[in-house]
């Protein structure tokens, strides 16, 4: 089972409120893509689903196979399946690459892998990835190029076969040769019953990874659901024409004030107010 | 590789120590490590002469008191490692190291116990370079201060200072780096970084990295921080399946590894990963 449901998620990020009534189902089997114009929500949902506790959930739910992981922990959400291919993975130095991915398999089972098993894994999907092999015997992502991390990234779900995968736009950074090994561990992930819930800006990733389900989401809601199609639409059109159907303006402002001077200067206008 | 254990005191009888002046000295040798045992207050002078060669020191636990000067000459390399572990008591150690070759000083300390170290070291001929590397790991209410003083007196020298501190409970660490370049010592070079994590937040940690720089071509550089475990890194290996606790111990693990990685001897990486897997442990 990987059926994750959605149901009415409002987040907030630093008082404000991000997601605004997120209603989403995904099925096992199902691939589904999400689109949207920048800072419209789309990490913010994915790194919500996962627990980051950077996103405040005020309301709605997270299921994971009809269990409510709203109010669990990160870890434990992984341990039950989710698994998110970050959009920009940390560098973490000190931290051996292979040693942490025997210790995130180890956490996931019952008894400690052994380790013939892992190298044997481990290598079996470096080569797949087409990532040298002496990067995983390096510092976590210490170093690595962004198409290295997110080479590593599919490493990782390859190795702990999670059932729901989320990728954060894990194209960008690789070349037409990487996204079709990446469209190829999903597929892995379908096979095994898993679901996908995909993030990207680029059409042709979507045609190797042939979405069942697509969705636009603008200013923290999903306007619109559909197939393949709107894929199409939005890379001949862009995110105009949801103005005019929908009467969402795409383009953000920033209104947080800005100014620029020594910290001193900044401090003695606020104090002018 | 020749390995020798040697329990070092002002009562050692063996050819290389001179009892009238407490000197030990080595002379024309490569491929040696020597393993010292310091099992009480010493006073003493290493030469190094003509030799490539790791001295490991283990500070016994009676230990409070060490005053060491060493001498390193032209051409020779000395790599030192000091662990302090077993310490019952506040340790004092005073080094002065005259460096005219190369020379690598490494001091891990995982004891409970308060350790006041200072070094200092003279870079005295052109092209002499110097590498301190010290791992920390403070607990309970141990008061460490490690004060590191590079004095390029000479041309085109080099030293580098990278200190790491683990700091926990109530305890107190205090990291002083300070690189002086003469003047007259020109095209030198000098990096230092001191990095603590604080564990709890009823512990103190201060690093203060200084350069007092007398020449105008030369190369320094310096950076410190203090601070808690990186919460991205956390969320990064959380969502993997790691639990908070195995997350921070993989966490502190990783800090210490660019720090172990200069220790070429695998009788003492054991001892200390063991030591530092149980510290690691045990403060869960």
């Amino acid at each position: 089972m990987a059926k994750l449901e959605i149901i009415d998620l409002h987040v907030n990020v630093a008082g404000k409120e991000i997601l605004k009534g997120i209603n989403l189902t995904i099925n096992e089997h199902e691939i589904h893509a999400l689109l949207g114009p920048n800072g419209n929500g789309k990490s913010t949902l994915l790194s919500t689903i996962m627990g980051q506790s950077k996103y405040e959930i005020t309301k709605g739910q997270i299921l994971l196979d009809g269990e409510d992981v709203t109010s669990m922990s990160v870890d434990t959400r992984a341990k039950k399946g989710l698994f998110l291919a970050m959009q920009y993975p940390p560098e973490i130095p000190g931290v051996i690459n292979s040693d942490f991915l025997k210790a995130a398999i180890n956490a996931k089972s019952e008894k400690p892998v052994s380790l013939y098993k892992f190298i044997v894994e481990l290598e079996k999907a470096t080569k797949e990835v087409n990532l040298p092999l002496d990067m995983i015997h390096r510092y976590l992502n210490d170093g690595f190029s962004g198409g290295e991390k997110k080479r590593n990234e599919i490493i990782q779900m390859k190795i702990l076969k999670p059932s729901t995968v989320m990728l954060d736009e894990i194209d960008s950074g690789l070349d037409v040769d990487a996204l079709k090994m990446v469209a190829s561990s999903i597929e892995e992930v379908i096979n095994r019953n898993g679901s996908a819930l995909v993030v990207s800006h680029y059409a042709k990733f979507y045609q190797m990874i042939k979405p069942t389900h697509v969705h636009v989401i603008v200013d923290g809601k999903i306007i619109l659901s559909g197939n393949e199609d709107i894929v199409l639409k939005i890379d001949k059109e862009g995110f105009d024409w949801v103005k005019a159907e929908y009467g969402i303006d795409t383009k953000k402002v920033d209104l947080r004030p800005s100014s620029i001077g020594l910290c001193g200067v900044k401090e003695s206008l606020k104090n002018d107010k | 590789m020749i390995s020798r254990i040697i329990d070092l005191s002002p009562s050692l009888v063996c050819e290389e120590f001179d009892k009238n002046t407490n000197t030990f000295t080595i002379k024309n040798v490569n491929d040696t490590t020597y393993y010292f045992n310091i099992f009480e207050n010493i006073d003493i002078t290493i030469n190094v002469i003509n030799s490539k060669v790791t001295i490991i020191k283990n500070y016994q636990k009676d230990v409070i008191k060490c005053h060491i000067k060493i001498t390193i000459d032209e051409n020779s390399y000395l790599n030192r490692c000091s662990f302090i572990v077993s310490n019952s008591n506040s340790l004092s150690i005073n080094r002065d190291v005259d460096n005219f070759g190369e020379y690598q000083s490494m001091q891990i300390d995982l004891s409970n116990t308060n350790v006041d170290s200072i070094e200092n070291i003279n870079l005295l001929k052109e092209n002499a370079t110097t590498n301190v590397i010290d791992g920390i790991y403070a607990v309970l209410k141990s008061a460490k201060k490690y004060q590191t003083n590079l004095n390029h007196f000479a041309a085109l020298c080099t030293s580098k200072a990278k200190i790491y501190a683990i700091n926990n409970d109530e305890a107190h660490v205090s990291i002083y780096t300070d690189a002086y370049i003469k003047n007259k010592a020109s095209g030198s070079k000098t990096n230092q970084e001191g990095r603590i994590i604080n564990l709890s937040s009823s512990c103190f940690g201060i690093v203060l990295p200084n350069l007092h720089i007398d020449e105008n071509d030369v190369e320094a550089s310096h950076s410190c921080s203090v601070g808690s475990i990186n919460q991205d890194h956390m969320y990064y290996l959380q969502s993997r399946g790691l639990s908070a606790l195995e997350a921070r111990n993989i966490l502190i693990r990783g800090y210490f590894n660019p720090i172990l990685e200069n220790i070429s001897d695998e009788n003492l990486l054991d001892e200390i990963n063991k030591v530092l897997d149980k510290r690691i442990v045990n403060y869960d």
